[in-house]
């Protein structure tokens, strides 16, 4: 993918819109569910997202290959667009206010509906992680980057991404266990 | 968990927002890149001639300072680290140590020789004599 990827670029950065496309649909779904962990709304997910592939094409000519995939530098796009997002709006994620449009009920099948219960259990308690622990679980285990991207992308050491990863996992861990409980407890 | 996180994958985007997105981003103008003045010498700079120029620079001080050693400062040094001349040196050095050793030798043997001259007198009585006198001065 890689040799594949640098020939589309040199020609994004030409202008060749085709190019870009290729990049945009082969980047746009992980990029933005990244964003979409980190905002509370759809809208919001969909306006930064929009945001971050206006800026990789108007500066993609000032992109430099240096052996990572395209996506690290994308990534790094999006974490300061979001960044961005909450330096201007002041906005902070509220739970109550996480849109669950997208993990909507399709079915009404039992099995799939636990699931996706369970799926939005998860997200609402990633929202409550630290920015730093919710970037590497997102671009760790929802978007399955090696550690060498994630630490391109964060600006990190692979080292301190594995520091990173494994308290994260840990914290979610620890609160996911925390609020089912407390659940529990509710209903009983 | 991580199975469970995994699961999130299936979150995408609408496939409306995508073309609408896209169709935008296609019709703005892209930025020309200007790099930084920076940019230019980390360009430059990269890490093999960075360590080539670093290296080449530490043998032209090398040997600028080997020159410096053999044409200025060097003649004396060199002439002194001749064997021949520290030989000579080592003979001088000689002389003066039996030089010393025989002056050592020769004040003793002008002290007794004056001893004896000056009324055979022995040590004891020397001492007595200063005894009396250290006596007198002391009333």
């Amino acid at each position: 993918m890689l040799e594949e990827e640098k020939k589309y670029i040199n020609q994004a950065q030409k202008g060749n819109k085709e190019a870009f496309s290729f990049l945009y649909n082969h980047y746009l779904p992980g990029i933005y569910r990244y964003i979409f962990f980190k905002v509370s709304k759809q809208e919001e997910a969909e306006d930064i997202t929009h945001e971050v592939f206006l800026s990789a094409w108007q500066n993609v000519k000032g992109y430099k290959y240096k052996g990572l995939p395209f996506s690290s530098w994308l990534y790094q796009i999006a974490r300061n667009a979001v960044i961005d997002f909450y330096r201007t709006s002041k906005k902070t994620v509220q739970i109550e206010m996480v849109n669950e449009e997208f993990i909507k009920i399709q079915s009404r099948d039992p099995e799939i509906l636990n699931a996706e219960m369970e799926l939005e259990k998860i997200k609402k308690t990633i929202a409550l992680l630290k920015p730093e622990y919710q970037n590497v679980l997102i671009m760790r285990f929802i978007e399955e980057l090696p550690h060498n991207e994630v630490a391109t992308a964060l600006g990190k050491s692979e080292g301190a991404v594995r520091l990173i990863q494994h308290r994260a996992l840990k914290e979610l861990k620890s609160l996911y266990n925390e609020t089912t409980n407390g659940k529990d407890i509710k209903e009983i | 968990m991580e199975k469970i996180l995994k699961k999130f994958k299936k979150i995408e985007p609408k496939e409306e927002f995508k073309r609408r997105s896209l169709a935008i981003i296609l019709n703005a103008p892209q930025n020309e890149y200007q790099p930084k003045p920076l940019e230019y010498l980390g360009a430059f700079f990269t890490f093999q001639k960075t360590m080539g120029m670093t290296a080449v620079a530490a043998l032209l001080i090398i040997s600028g300072l080997s020159f410096l050693n053999s044409r200025l400062i060097g003649p004396s040094l060199v002439s002194n680290l001749n064997p021949q001349d520290l030989n000579k040196e080592m003979e001088s050095f000689n002389i003066q140590f039996s030089q010393i050793k025989y002056y050592e030798d020769s004040a003793k043997r002008i002290e007794v020789a004056l001893i004896k001259t000056s009324g055979e007198s022995t040590t004891k009585e020397q001492n007595e004599e200063i005894n009396k006198i250290l006596n007198e001065m002391a009333l």
